[in-house]
């Protein structure tokens, strides 16, 4: 075949391949950074929002220590009349800063909206993963194996340190400690674990993750639900 | 501006540290922002030694690459293009097959291929070779792919797809390899493994252009 009837097909094929590949792991991937993107977005927004606000209303931006809520309160109208310390905000001002205060709290019930869209995919597309290990953790891992099916051939030992790459480079370079557990220590069987029941308690969970990933990818039973409960008997 | 007539279509201007590389051009058309500039020769596109290992190689002074302006080079590892891009001006008679497993990269090769009459897009892993094989034999096996098995990889593709007596050009990546061992010594070790298979003709360290890597020329017997 001569190079440009070839280099045609090849055209061809690489755009039909490149469609296909675009399946549901993408948008949970993006939704998550997205989730992850805004949250430092949110960190910032507040803080200046508190930095400005506390010239007028002291107080009330001591009192309320969430972002979130602060947010919400300041949306809602700033009153600043009953602060002895604050200054008064000309109209306009006090405007601006309530749709400021409106704009940020629009992207927390977005970030909220993002969170629901992954439960519902997840709820759909690795319904055993999403129970056993909760929406933000499985979205991570999958993530991170870059699809459901390459999560699925991941060793349990592989998964439980998943998320902890950069802990386990370093102690394969400098003899560091080695890192007992990566993204799950975020879920509350770890977490709320006895740092000497942890790496025992993270391995066993990796277990069941590991058949999790196997069952929604291969479209199995539902058996999360029994492997949480049983791994709540032995470790809660 | 001076040809460096070692390889085709490869010029360069200044000296020294300040030395720049320019690939000559039939279009003004830049495809990653580099800048073009225009000459009595003709047009060029100024290519960065620090965006790519080939150019990296040859600011290093390598002395051959076995790349004519009628080689057909199959290259692993394609990326955005980069490198491609301007291979694709220096072998204006030739043919490039360029290969990448990444999704959000291979978008990018694609828009390129679709200008560039000598580039014909792959989309395949280099691990599995025979996912290709209707690709034909080429003259210069180019990979540059930072994976744990690349010199494994390497040799498979060149068993594959090289015509014996052509080149084969290997970017190597030490910290993708192992992180435990000393570059030098990989390097080595890797040379080594090399000369089982193939002449070793050249072999350049890409500091400072690209730290801790590595670029091997060599020759299928
Ligand atoms: C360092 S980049 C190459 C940069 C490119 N050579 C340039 O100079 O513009 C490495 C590329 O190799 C690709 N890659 C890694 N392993 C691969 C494999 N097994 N098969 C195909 N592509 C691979 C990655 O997706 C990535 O785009």
């Amino acid at each position: 075949m001569d190079f440009q009837s070839l280099r045609s097909e090849l055209l061809t094929k690489t755009k039909q391949q490149l469609h296909d590949a675009v399946t549901i792991d993408v948008s949970i991937s993006q939704a998550l950074s997205a989730y992850d993107d805004l949250q430092v977005q949110l960190n910032h927004l507040s803080k200046r929002l508190r930095d400005w606000t506390g010239y007028f209303v002291p107080e009330l931006e001591r009192r309320i220590s969430t972002n979130a809520h602060f947010v919400q309160e300041i949306s809602r109208g700033l009153a600043h009349e009953d602060s002895a310390m604050g200054g008064t905000p000309a109209q306009p001002t006090q405007q601006i800063i309530e749709r400021f205060a409106k704009q940020i709290n629009e992207l927390y019930s977005f970030q909220e909206e993002l969170l629901m869209y992954l439960e519902k995919t997840l709820q759909e597309f690795a319904p055993n993963l999403q129970v056993l290990l909760g929406t933000t953790i499985t979205a991570r891992v999958i993530s991170a194996a870059g699809s459901l099916e390459h999560l699925s051939r991941l060793p349990s030992s592989t998964l439980q340190l998943l998320g902890a790459e950069k802990a386990l480079f370093r102690h394969l370079r400098t003899g560091a400690r080695s890192p007992k557990h990566g993204f799950i220590i975020n879920h509350p069987l770890v977490s709320q674990a006895s740092s000497k029941m942890r790496g025992k308690i993270a391995r066993a969970l990796a277990d069941k993750m590991s058949i999790c990933a196997k069952l929604d990818y291969f479209k199995g039973e539902f058996l999360a639900k029994k492997y949480l409960q049983d791994l709540e008997k032995r470790f809660g | 501006m001076q040809p460096i007539t070692r390889y085709p279509g490869l010029f360069k201007d200044g000296h020294g540290k300040r030395t720049k590389y320019f690939v000559q051009t039939a279009k003004r058309q830049s495809f990653f922002d580099e800048r073009i500039v225009s000459h009595q020769q003709g047009l060029f596109r100024e290519v960065d030694p620090e965006r790519s290992k080939l150019f990296a190689a040859i600011a290093k002074g390598v002395s051959q690459l076995g790349l004519k302006e009628d080689s057909s080079i199959l290259y692993l590892g394609a990326s955005h293009g980069y490198t491609v891009s301007f291979l694709s001006d220096m072998v204006t008679k030739g043919q490039i097959f360029a290969l990448d497993f990444a999704p959000r990269v291979m978008r990018d090769m694609v828009f390129i291929a679709e200008q560039k009459e000598n580039i014909a897009p792959v989309y395949a892993n280099a691990s599995h070779p025979e996912t290709y094989a209707n690709i034909p034999l080429v003259d210069v096996v180019f990979m540059d792919v930072a994976q744990r098995n690349q010199v494994e990889i390497f040799k498979k593709n060149c068993d594959a797809f090289l015509k014996s007596g052509g080149f084969g050009l290997l970017a190597l990546k030490a910290r993708s390899m192992d992180m435990t061992k000393k570059p030098k010594d990989l390097f080595k070790q890797v040379r080594k493994e090399l000369e089982r298979n193939f002449i070793v003709v050249d072999y350049r360290e890409l500091d400072p252009f690209e730290k801790d890597h590595a670029f091997y020329v060599v020759k299928k017997r």
